[in-house]
């Protein structure tokens, strides 16, 4: 039985602004979900993105631009950090539940959003990724993290010097 | 710019990538391509563990070879990231559901070769010693130790700012010199530890202790299994940066801020007692309130019911409170549960805690009977306690508009 939503408590409603994919279409977000990104963060804090005008990411198309937006709605508060006066208290074991659950995700949804979380600077996107990425190489051969990163069989000339290389670090291929 | 696969990225993120990859396969990667020959060496991380040699030597680790391998892998790794670069990012890691063989392996020695040796040798032989002093480990930023139920000699980390122990056993002399002796250090969490005492402190019979964090901001601090510390009675942090604070512990060991703490904006704190000694329990609890006057949201978990903690006596709750109240605590959200035949203690215990708060306006509160798993709603507790409850609740409404949290009150 929650009771009403009664607003942000002290002056109503929420500033938005609007992004722009690169497929040209549009979302409506809270700026302060937006601020994740320290590249938005600059526009945003000079009073860009409201009303029609929209902030262009013309490196984002949309799929990767929702699911980035998707991280920063949940992260939004928690980064807040109790700053505002009605700061929501964050779950933390609630948000690590939810990266695990976020990029439980096809490779090459991973990369592309490495990439956008890149280009937009989220700095706990960014590890986020990485850390998946570097997961998936854990415990495996060398050919098999070949495999697993899609990499295609070497040639022999690169075989040649792979084998010199394996030679020098023989520790890390045992 | 879209990126499908991995090579479409740039340098600098494969590097972020090979930064929380594990040395040994991390290494490996450089046969991938050329363009990949010096990408993890110059990653600045070195990750260890034990898990990367499982594959040629077995999960167990009561085994030579692997721990030769490992020590090798490790200072290898060590000196080819340093070549190019400080190492920034140290972790260890030692996987095994056995805590014995976790010993062994750390502690691992040919017998043959040490027959004419004394013990003297014990820390020359550990093999996190070992890394830790190692010349290029004195760069590291970011600490990371999880499963090491081993003691292990502390290592000077100067230009430390991150420091992560999951599920150790730390001598509190070693932690305490090791965060002392990293003047940037921000963000200490020791998840899941199990503090130990030196053993010629604990025959002097000094069971307390310091722990001085000057740039400290964020802090968590949960216990390990249930026993808390085996030897420890009280710890007192010196950390006045403090802004964030999680705490999961049991009050038989009490904490408390040696300094004020001005800038506090969270605190998550989870009693984990279920029986207890009563009064010495609400004592406990109530002294402990009074290190977070400055905090903006406080989050209370409590395992035992709640109605332990109620106060009958407002007199002696300023007592308690040392007339202390938390002055800027915006949100409070309590969890937990209260005796069904409490007779309305539960509410006194929730009034008890709103007269500390006078200007709360955020209040959340999940507190269901004890035994039953009916998850009750709020309102009952509310009817139940009604006249304490009521009236705390109409003493705050009057001093700050109430807004209503996200659930009941």
């Amino acid at each position: 039985m929650a009771a009403p939503e009664s607003g942000d408590g002290n002056n109503g409603a929420a500033r938005m602004v609007t992004l722009i994919s690169s497929d040209n279409t549009r979302f409506e977000v809270e700026a302060a979900a937006a601020s994740l990104s320290q590249t938005l963060q600059l526009t945003i804090l000079d009073g860009g993105g409201g009303g029609g005008d929209g902030i262009p990411l013309p490196n984002v198309d949309s799929a990767t631009l929702s699911k980035v937006l998707e991280y920063c709605i949940k992260h939004a508060p928690a980064a807040a950090n109790g700053g505002a006066p009605n700061a929501t208290a964050v779950d933390r074991a609630e948000l690590e539940r939810f990266d695990n659950e976020f990029v439980n995700i096809d490779q090459s949804v991973l990369y592309s959003l490495i990439m956008a979380a890149h280009n937009l600077e989220i700095e706990g996107l960014q590890s986020l990724v990485a850390k998946k990425v570097a997961d998936m190489i854990k415990g495996k051969s060398p050919m098999e993290i070949r495999r697993t990163l899609g990499f295609p069989d070497p040639t022999p000339e690169e075989q040649a010097e792979m084998n010199a290389h394996m030679l020098e670090y023989g520790w890390a291929y045992e | 710019m879209a990126a499908d696969r991995l090579s479409d990225l740039p340098e600098d993120l494969l590097r972020r990538i090979l930064y929380f990859a594990p040395a040994k396969e991390g290494a490996s990667t450089a046969v991938l391509s050329r363009r990949w020959r010096f990408l993890w060496q110059t990653s600045g991380a070195v990750n260890l563990d034990s898990r990367s040699y499982d594959r040629t030597y077995g999960a167990s680790l009561d085994n030579g070879p692997k721990h030769e391998a490992f020590l090798q892998g490790a200072m290898a790794a060590l000196r080819a990231v340093a070549a190019n670069g400080p190492v920034k990012r140290l972790s260890l890691h030692i996987e095994s559901v056995n805590i014995y063989s976790i010993s062994r392996f750390v502690f691992y020695r040919d017998d043959e070769s040490e027959t004419d040796h004394e013990s003297e040798t014990d820390t020359d032989q550990n093999l996190i010693s070992k890394v830790m002093s190692n010349p290029a480990a004195r760069s590291v930023e970011e600490l990371h130790i999880a499963e090491l139920l081993e003691d292990w000699s502390g290592a000077s980390f100067p230009l430390l700012n991150s420091l992560l122990l999951h599920g150790c056993h730390v001598v509190f002399k070693d932690l305490q010199s090791m965060i002392h002796g990293a003047p940037h250090l921000t963000t200490v969490r020791l998840e899941s530890i199990n503090i130990l005492h030196h053993w010629n402190d604990s025959a002097s019979g000094n069971h307390g202790c310091t722990i001085c964090g000057p740039e400290v901001t964020s802090l968590v601090l949960t216990d390990w299994s249930g026993y808390g510390l085996d030897e420890i009675d009280s710890i007192a942090l010196d950390m006045p940066k403090l802004e964030y604070f999680r705490y999961e512990w049991f009050q038989s060991c009490q904490v408390s801020m040696k300094s004020q703490v001005w800038n506090m904006t969270q605190a998550d704190l989870h009693f984990k007692d279920t029986m207890y000694d009563e009064d010495k329990l609400r004592v406990t609890f109530w002294h402990f309130l009074r290190n977070f006057g400055n905090t903006k949201v406080l989050k209370l978990k409590l395992d035992c019911p709640i109605d332990e903690l109620a106060i009958t006596d407002m007199k002696r709750l300023d007592e308690l409170l040392d007339n202390k109240l938390l002055f800027n605590l915006e949100r409070l959200e309590i969890e937990g549960c209260y005796n069904r035949a409490g007779n309305n203690v539960a509410g006194i215990a929730v009034a008890n805690l709103l007269h500390c708060c006078p200007i709360v306006h955020d209040l959340w509160l999940r507190i269901k009977a004890k035994r039953r798993e009916v998850l009750y709603n709020d309102h009952d507790i509310a009817r139940k306690t009604k006249l304490d409850f009521d009236r705390s609740v109409e003493n705050f409404k009057r001093l700050r508009g109430i807004s209503g949290g996200n659930d009941d009150i």
